[in-house]
């Protein structure tokens, strides 16, 4: 139960966390300038929202009277997450050296056969409509610059 | 005036405007369906090829962007629940709830008859009280501004059974908001050297990351064996009871969306959430609303489509922009060697007026498109979501990248997809973050402006009659969820 507990603390600490590294984010920066706010008059009330707002939101999870409902994944979920994420991270890190429509199309595979277990066929071919749709639309049509391969 | 729309139908109605406006409004609703280029992004990208146009002709087919944007922009919200702008975002609240339930083609069905009445009754406001409305919305002024982008962020609190969530989102998206530079001073803050956070976090790759990423992640966490959602022919059609429940939503959001959209700085977003809670608080069934109600829909988009005209009547009066959008407008009269300001009506009333006129047209071109072919868009559903969870993930990456050209940006979705989904593992709503990303340049500069102005005194929130208004509203809005709460035990 404690263990429970601590996982639902987890949005008010981190908000708790976001406002303490604001208030030490703009620590140099000034609150009031003359008779004008300065740079640090809107991060400091915020942060002092997000540290009122965590600590109610603590209370009511202490007391029992929060409505939230979460839903915590199963172990499954965390894995498909993760390695979904992990594909995406990958994507983002290929897409210069490698191209993005090509970053695309491995992504798109992985994702299909790796991830979701789908079969060959329907996967190669949902892939490659994937990444000629987006050469079609992104690239030829509306000229947008996606990054190139570098080797090129 | 009456002779003055005359002239402007008679110059839409030549052909290659007409061949333009058509052109406009077919790309806008593309343009606004592809998750991360909305229609000021379209707007700017086609910017360079109208050159070779007349002047008119090409501010009718930018204008056709413009509107057309926010029709296309309902098809991702209602099928994939990925707002293509923040406009867009009540509209995937209950627009993707009627599609889960194989409502679909009513919600596009709706969504398109609602934009297309506001949008119709905004054109008539256009031309017929533009100079009394102008001269009202400028009386708003930083301390109005403040409270009414404070009012946004605080009444998405009353969404979800536990307000004290809702408000630290949107704290939390304000907080996101504070990345990059101070707006008054240029001050660099909260950037922590990083170059790639000067310029801030955009919208863009936090809507993105926080509702289309974030939604497939949890789709593909949850492993139901999501069923495709079919959508079946006769339900695009709307019962007699969607009617009479729609009617007065869709003449309220069209006047709200027309009152937001002519202040500057207010935008679509802020009018399609200040609709949705109003038409919240007149529904008999506010209870559907989060659930799949079709007049928070029908509100939302009117709304919405409302606002988008709306906030051509602060540009073409006063040459102030009313949005993003009016203000690439403002930048293509300029740069086809258009003078804007109070004397543009005078001088290219031809202009002016065949504008107006082309949005009529534009309205109905678009009312045209979307209803045969909500069931196509509908029909999307019908795939296996296998096959549609990377194509969405790679749209979405697409998407964001396009929206600034930087990998920076496609990190930051990563990160807020991410995000998203934690939010919505502990039930914390995600629409006030993105919304009070969206009002937190116009809070912290109106904030700061009002006490520049007062010298540091709060009493210029109370002193200004309609400030006052504001205040007690933002003040019954904020406490109203804990009083009822409180009730309840």
């Amino acid at each position: 139960m404690s263990r429970l507990r601590l996982i639902a603390a987890i949005p008010a600490l981190f908000m708790l966390v976001v406002a303490l590294g604001i208030l030490l984010g703009t620590s140099g920066l000034r609150f009031w300038d003359g008779f004008t706010p300065g740079p640090r008059f809107f991060p400091g009330w915020l942060a002092g929202l997000g540290v009122v707002l965590a600590l109610g939101l603590l209370v009511t999870q202490w007391r029992g009277t929060d409505a939230a409902e979460m839903e915590l994944p199963t172990l499954r979920g965390v894995i498909v997450v993760g390695k979904t994420m992990a594909g995406l991270v990958a994507l983002a890190m290929l897409a210069q050296p490698l191209g993005m429509v090509p970053a695309l199309a491995l992504f798109a595979l992985f994702m299909l056969l790796g991830v979701l277990r789908a079969p060959l066929l329907p996967s190669l071919l949902t892939t490659a409509i994937i990444a000629g749709g987006i050469e079609a639309i992104f690239v030829r049509w509306l000229a947008v610059p996606l990054p190139a391969p570098a080797l090129f | 005036m009456f002779d003055a729309l005359m002239q402007g139908f008679a110059v839409a109605f030549q052909l290659e405007n007409l061949l333009f406006i058509f052109v406009g409004v077919l790309v806008g609703q593309v343009v606004g369906a592809l998750p991360g280029l909305g229609p000021a992004a379209g707007m700017a990208l086609l910017l360079p090829l109208t050159f070779g146009l007349e002047p008119v002709t090409a501010i009718m087919m930018l204008a056709g962007i413009m509107y057309g944007g926010q029709y296309g922009g309902t098809l991702t919200s209602v099928l994939i629940n990925v707002p293509g702008e923040a406009s867009g975002v009540m509209t995937a609240v209950d627009g993707h709830a009627m599609a889960r339930q194989g409502r679909a083609g009513a919600a596009l069905s709706i969504a398109a008859i609602g934009s297309f009445i506001a949008g119709l009754g905004a054109v008539m406001a256009v031309a017929v009280i533009t100079p009394p409305l102008a001269s009202f919305g400028l009386k708003f002024n930083a301390p109005e501004y403040f409270l009414l982008a404070a009012l946004g962020i605080i009444a998405t609190g009353s969404l979800g059974a536990a307000p004290i969530r809702s408000l630290m989102a949107g704290v939390l998206g304000l907080m996101i908001a504070l990345i990059g530079v101070d707006p008054l001073t240029g001050t660099p803050r909260l950037n922590f050297g990083v170059q790639s956070l000067f310029q801030g976090i955009d919208f863009i790759p936090v809507a993105i990351g926080v509702f289309g990423i974030a939604e497939v992640l949890a789709s593909l966490e949850r492993n139901d064996k999501i069923a495709p959602i079919r959508t079946r022919l006769k339900d695009m059609w709307l019962t007699a009871e969607d009617w009479t429940t729609c009617r007065f939503a869709i003449l309220r959001g069209g006047l709200i969306g027309l009152f937001v959209g002519i202040m500057p700085g207010a935008g679509a977003s802020v009018a399609s959430l200040l609709a949705y809670l109003t038409e919240r608080r007149f529904s008999k069934n506010p209870e559907k609303f989060g659930q799949g109600a079709i007049d928070g829909v029908a509100a939302a988009e009117a709304a919405n489509n409302s606002a988008a005209h709306g906030a051509l009547i602060p540009m073409l009066s006063l040459g102030i922009p009313g949005s993003a959008s009016s203000a690439v407008l403002l930048a293509a009269l300029i740069l086809h060697g258009i003078k804007p300001g109070p004397m543009l009506m005078s001088q290219e009333g031809a202009l002016v007026w065949g504008l107006i006129a082309s949005m009529v047209l534009g309205n109905i071109f678009l009312l045209v498109l979307n209803l045969p072919m909500a069931p196509l868009f509908a029909a999307l559903l019908r795939i296996p979501y296998t096959y549609l969870a990377p194509g969405i993930l790679v749209i979405s990456l697409v998407g964001a990248y396009a929206a600034t050209l930087s990998m920076a940006t496609v990190w930051m979705c990563i990160a807020f997809g991410l995000l998203g989904w934690l939010m919505m593992k502990f039930d914390i709503p995600r629409a006030p973050l993105v919304l009070a990303l969206v009002l937190a340049p116009l809070m912290e500069t109106s904030l700061r402006q009002a006490l520049l102005l007062s010298f540091g005194s709060p009493m210029s929130f109370v002193d200004r009659p309609i400030s006052a208004v504001l205040l007690v509203a933002v003040l019954f809005a904020l406490f109203m969820p804990f009083v009822r709460l409180w009730r309840r035990r």
